[in-house]
């Protein structure tokens, strides 16, 4: 694909990020090229749920939509913690030593165009304020250097071109405007979990989604299939593709070269980027903009920056800080599944459809900083289908096998947690030099490291949820957490913003302290986690502050 | 080229269990030859006890598991070695072989098989191949008799109301 026009700006990325600080570059005049180093994916040919045997599909992975990536040794597990390991009824305990494992890759994500939008079940949180100022507040973690008043207006317009489905209020978050869309009807799980959580004093409500409850800009309205997780081929949940990239792309002023992998960048003497190669079908190409934007997310955007070595930068680029690759943050999850006879088709509805806020505060978890959320979790953890109840949560063989799963298909009801992730100088990435891709980058490893704050936080998750499931009548069929499987969707913090170019690798814009044509915009800047919240949206309402930052500093240069 | 991620998970643990056990997945017998008629006879029955017929939906091999599963070998070593020597042991006593043992006595055996050490042949031959066979039998809707699912999730959705 050629170029139509000079870039003015240079995206890496298609992810939530990348795609929403393209569109508002474009949406503002500007030319933008987006190189992606995964494909696109096309849902109708792609996804598979329109196949008989759907359920022994998940989200296609390709070679090129995983990106490299090493673990290295991970925790030996406490006995004291074995509460805490994941089990089915199944298959017993899953891990069978005494070492956390990763979960296939351990980084569980998407390259490609829309990134990890494209397998999310796509939650649309804002971050709860009070966890923006965690040191000043609570003295542990960092500050993020712009509060929630900032980031509203930008949440705003992420919600509405995502076209985003949620209820009027949302504690802890104040809202400027509603949400565009009313929110989803809940699913019977979601109805029992509500019931059980009032009986038990917990306020539960709809979730906010970014799936479409009325057809909206263009695209239809949800119809429930439950499966957002193996990629929506109907277009309705909010992914990146179909937001932001679409929008951008009909501007006529955004290019996206797919399957392209950026391995170097030019540096001027002043700190500029002058341009960067990319490999394109085994081809080195070089292109230059004003502008470079990195979006690849909190472990590809540190390998880029780490690898980019010289002599005037030993430490790799935008690091003089050392802080690139340092506070590594990663998602802390519990789930517990029951079977509840008196409810049935749990098999139906949109994921994630119900969510608790009441511990999501930092102050919300005794003995403990940092806050969680819980949400209704049956879809996500997968029991969807036949094949989830068979191999999961029976036991033996035979007749009485086939029965159980007659029995207990459409009534699994799962409790999820996600809880906030405090930086410890255990938990980092850096480069791997043993192992190299095809174009002689190192892989990018992860170093995990669960603190006793996190386990605390894990058991709080462990022991609320069974409760609640306890209070629903539930036969406990399968526990899975983050103690013994490292298993992490949403990565942060690797390339912290801060006021403090000694100590945050990127400002308050989002622009490198080193290099003052860089920006990065994905979760990399984040300084905190936030107490569960997924992050995508937030990620958005950041780029499209930088883009407005961007446009309003560069392109009048140019 | 797109993997089936189950397969993925399957190969993984079938070659976790071979390094954990010390068994040499490169020695020279390991082939993806084709099954024997022996073997062939041993899966079956093995998965027709893990998955019989009854009153709703077939067996396993009603619905081809069976073959699925020799179809799924044929990529991998370490799979194909783990149907071998299971099967091996299936066929281990002086007697008749597993597949003319009479339904009980095969419901005996692979009882036992299901309890035994996991770190052991029997018991992970058992474990991979009931994960396996019940992937297989119910990815196919003739199997969803008796389920509250008829048809794939899509193009349809379940539209509400659910109750």
């Amino acid at each position: 694909m050629e170029l139509k026009n000079k870039p003015d700006a240079i995206v890496v990325g298609a992810g939530a990020g990348g795609a929403a600080v393209a569109w508002r570059l474009v949406d503002q005049g500007l030319n933008v090229l987006m190189l992606e180093a995964g494909e696109r994916f096309n849902p109708s040919r792609d996804y598979k749920l329109h196949q008989a045997d759907w359920e022994r599909h998940q989200f296609p992975q390709t070679q090129a939509s995983q990106g490299a990536v090493t673990v290295a040794k991970l925790d030996k597990l406490a006995p004291a913690n074995h509460d805490l390991m994941s089990w089915n009824k199944s298959r017993g305990t899953l891990i069978k030593d005494n070492t956390r494992q990763p979960a296939g890759k351990g980084y569980i994500h998407v390259q490609g165009v829309g990134g990890s939008t494209l397998h999310f079940v796509g939650e649309s949180h804002r971050l709860n304020p009070a966890s923006m100022k965690l040191q000043t507040q609570f003295g542990v973690g960092h500050d993020w250097p712009i509060d929630y008043e900032t980031l509203e207006p930008y949440y705003i317009q992420a919600e509405k071109l995502i076209g985003v489905a949620g209820p009027t209020e949302q504690p802890g978050r104040w809202r400027s405007e509603p949400f565009p869309l009313p929110p989803h009807p809940l699913s019977t799980s979601a109805q029992a979990l509500v019931k059980a959580g009032s009986e038990l004093g917990m306020h539960w409500q709809e979730n906010s989604r970014a799936a479409l409850s009325r057809p909206y800009d263009g695209r239809p309205a949800c119809n429930y299939c439950g499966n957002c997780s193996r990629g929506c081929p109907i277009g309705d949940k909010g992914s990146a593709d179909v937001t932001f990239v679409r929008h951008a792309e009909a501007t006529g002023r955004l290019t996206v070269k797919s399957l392209c992998s950026v391995i170097d960048f030019d540096v001027a003497e002043d700190g500029r980027i002058n341009s960067l190669s990319y490999v394109e079908a085994g081809e080195k190409h070089h292109v230059a903009a004003p502008v470079v934007v990195l979006a690849a997310g909190a472990v590809q955007t540190p390998r880029l920056l780490l690898s980019a070595k010289s002599h005037f930068m030993p430490n790799g680029l935008a690091n003089r800080s050392g802080q690139v690759g340092k506070n590594f943050m990663e998602t802390l999850f519990w789930s517990s599944t029951g079977i509840i006879s008196e409810v049935a088709n749990t098999h139906m509805g949109l994921p994630a459809d119900a969510i608790c806020w009441d511990f999501n505060s930092p102050d919300a978890i005794n003995g403990v900083v940092g806050g969680c959320r819980f949400y209704s979790s049956t879809r996500e953890m997968g029991f969807n289908g036949p094949i989830a109840y068979a191999t999961r949560s029976t036991t033996g063989f035979g007749r009485q096998l086939k029965a159980q799963v007659r029995e207990q298909f459409g009534r699994a009801v799962s409790v999820g947690a996600i809880a906030e992730f405090l930086p410890n100088p255990q938990s980092y990435i850096d480069l791997d030099e043993t192992k190299k891709d095809e174009n002689g980058i190192a892989y990018p490893r992860i170093h995990s490291h669960l603190t006793e704050q996190d386990i605390t936080r894990l058991r709080f998750m462990a022991e609320q949820s069974r409760a609640l499931l306890k209070q629903a009548n539930a036969t406990l069929v399968e526990e899975y957490g983050t103690f013994d499987y490292f298993a992490t969707t949403h990565v942060f913090g690797t390339c912290k913003m801060g006021d403090d170019p000694s100590d945050s690798v990127v400002n308050s814009e989002c622009q490198s302290h080193d290099h003052p044509n860089l920006f990065i915009t994905d979760a990399s800047v984040f300084p905190s986690t936030g107490g569960g919240e997924a992050p995508s949206l937030t990620i958005q309402a950041l780029a499209i502050r930088a883009a407005d930052f961007i446009v309003e500093r560069f392109a009048s240069n140019s | 080229m797109k993997l089936n991620i189950q397969r993925r998970q399957l190969l993984k643990t079938v070659g976790a269990f071979f390094m954990a056990y010390g068994l040499d997945i490169h020695a020279e017998n390991l082939s993806l030859s084709a099954p024997s008629k022996s073997e062939t006879e041993m899966l079956s029955a093995f998965v027709d006890v893990l998955i019989p017929r009854d009153q709703y939906t077939g067996s396993a091999t009603d619905c081809q598991v069976d073959k699925q599963i020799w179809s799924l070998a044929e990529s991998s070593e370490n799979f194909r070695r783990l149907l071998a020597l299971g099967c091996e042991g299936l066929n281990a006593t002086d007697g008749p072989s597993f597949s003319e043992l009479s339904y009980q006595q095969q419901y005996k055996l692979v009882s036992w098989m299901a309890e035994s050490d996991w770190n052991h042949v029997p018991r992970r031959f058992y474990e991979i191949v009931r994960q396996t066979a019940l992937s297989l039998y119910y990815a196919q809707p003739e199997t969803w008799q008796g389920l509250s699912i008829s048809v794939p999730p899509q193009p349809n959705g379940y539209p509400p109301p659910w109750n």
